[in-house]
């Protein structure tokens, strides 16, 4: 009876812990963030850089860096008219807040009261990422922190998941 | 005998023509706008415009700036390559850029707004700077010459 009631026990663990990908590595799990269809936002912001999901920062990171984007870290990446409306409007209707993702929950809660720029500012994603060196950031694959992909293959699925991750030599 | 030398003269019209459009890529109707207007606004400044240089363009692709901020030495080639026909990768952020030479990426230079926006983008990234019509000019009649 006791063997029954652990095993069971055991059973419904792993029902609980076992692997949450998709064996395509596609979208559906609690780790998982939405993938970014938003054909404005892929094509003005994702033509320099990884699309970063917008559920990887709050709200009120989104609006701050709308709101000088001549001066983007150092590039200008501005925007008008129904370009920047567009952009806004995916980014604040799928912003932290709105996210389902166990990732993208830890890092909203992460930024505390602080309204982080950089996703790699935040003390969670820090976390994540602490036994990357220096080194291993500075290969030519992957050169920085804003290049999710390169370590992350299915990054633009929403798959941030570790059992994924391919770190290029 | 004049049936046969007259098929393999019209070869030879067809593989050259043929040889003459693989290495000339005709400029779409949005890219001769965007030159008409770039050549109307160099001949304001300078009376003495005549036409836009693949030669200086070749010169100012080239041409390294020195960031004020940064003190990196930065050039169109410095993402895009010191041969636009490959494909390139972002300097900072490491994303895969197309190739920019329209012969190899077809897309390139077809919307007139999207022409402008990178200028816009980059020439301030790399010269701190908008570029001015002549230089613009020069830059896609380079391109083009590739």
């Amino acid at each position: 009876m006791l063997n029954r009631a652990l095993s069971l026990m055991v059973l419904a663990a792993f029902g609980l812990t076992g692997t949450s990908a998709l064996a395509d590595g596609s979208v559906g799990q609690k780790g998982f963030l939405k993938p970014v269809t938003d054909a404005q936002y892929l094509e003005e912001c994702g033509s320099c850089h990884f699309a970063y999901q917008a559920e990887l920062l709050p709200k009120r990171s989104w609006e701050k860096m709308l709101s000088n984007l001549h001066d983007h870290f150092g590039d200008d990446a501005s925007l008008e008219g129904p370009g920047l409306e567009a952009v806004k409007a995916y980014l604040l209707n799928n912003a932290g807040e709105t996210s389902n993702s166990k990732r993208a929950i830890k890092l909203l809660q992460s930024t505390g009261d602080k309204t982080y720029l950089r996703i790699s500012d935040i003390p969670y994603f820090k976390r994540e990422h602490h036994e990357i060196s220096p080194a291993t950031l500075a290969r030519p694959a992957i050169k920085s922190w804003a290049n999710c992909a390169a370590c992350h293959p299915d990054a633009a699925k929403g798959n941030f998941e570790e059992e994924y991750v391919k770190i290029p030599k | 005998m004049s049936k046969s030398f007259a098929l393999m003269a019209s070869f030879i019209v067809c593989f050259v023509s043929l040889q003459t459009a693989l290495a000339f890529t005709p400029k779409n109707p949005e890219i001769q706008g965007v030159l008409a207007e770039l050549a109307k606004e160099s001949k304001a400044k300078d009376p003495a415009f005549t036409e836009f240089s693949a030669e200086r363009g070749k010169t100012f692709y080239f041409f390294e700036h020195t960031d004020s901020a940064e003190g990196d030495k930065r050039s169109c080639a410095t993402c895009h390559k010191s041969d636009p026909m490959l494909p390139s990768k972002h300097a900072v952020t490491g994303k895969k850029i197309d190739p920019l030479s329209p012969k190899v990426q077809r897309d390139r230079f077809t919307k007139a707004a999207k022409v402008e926006k990178w200028f816009r983008r980059n020439c301030k990234w790399t010269l701190e700077r908008e570029c001015t019509s002549l230089e613009k000019g020069d830059f896609i009649e380079f391109i083009y010459s590739l």
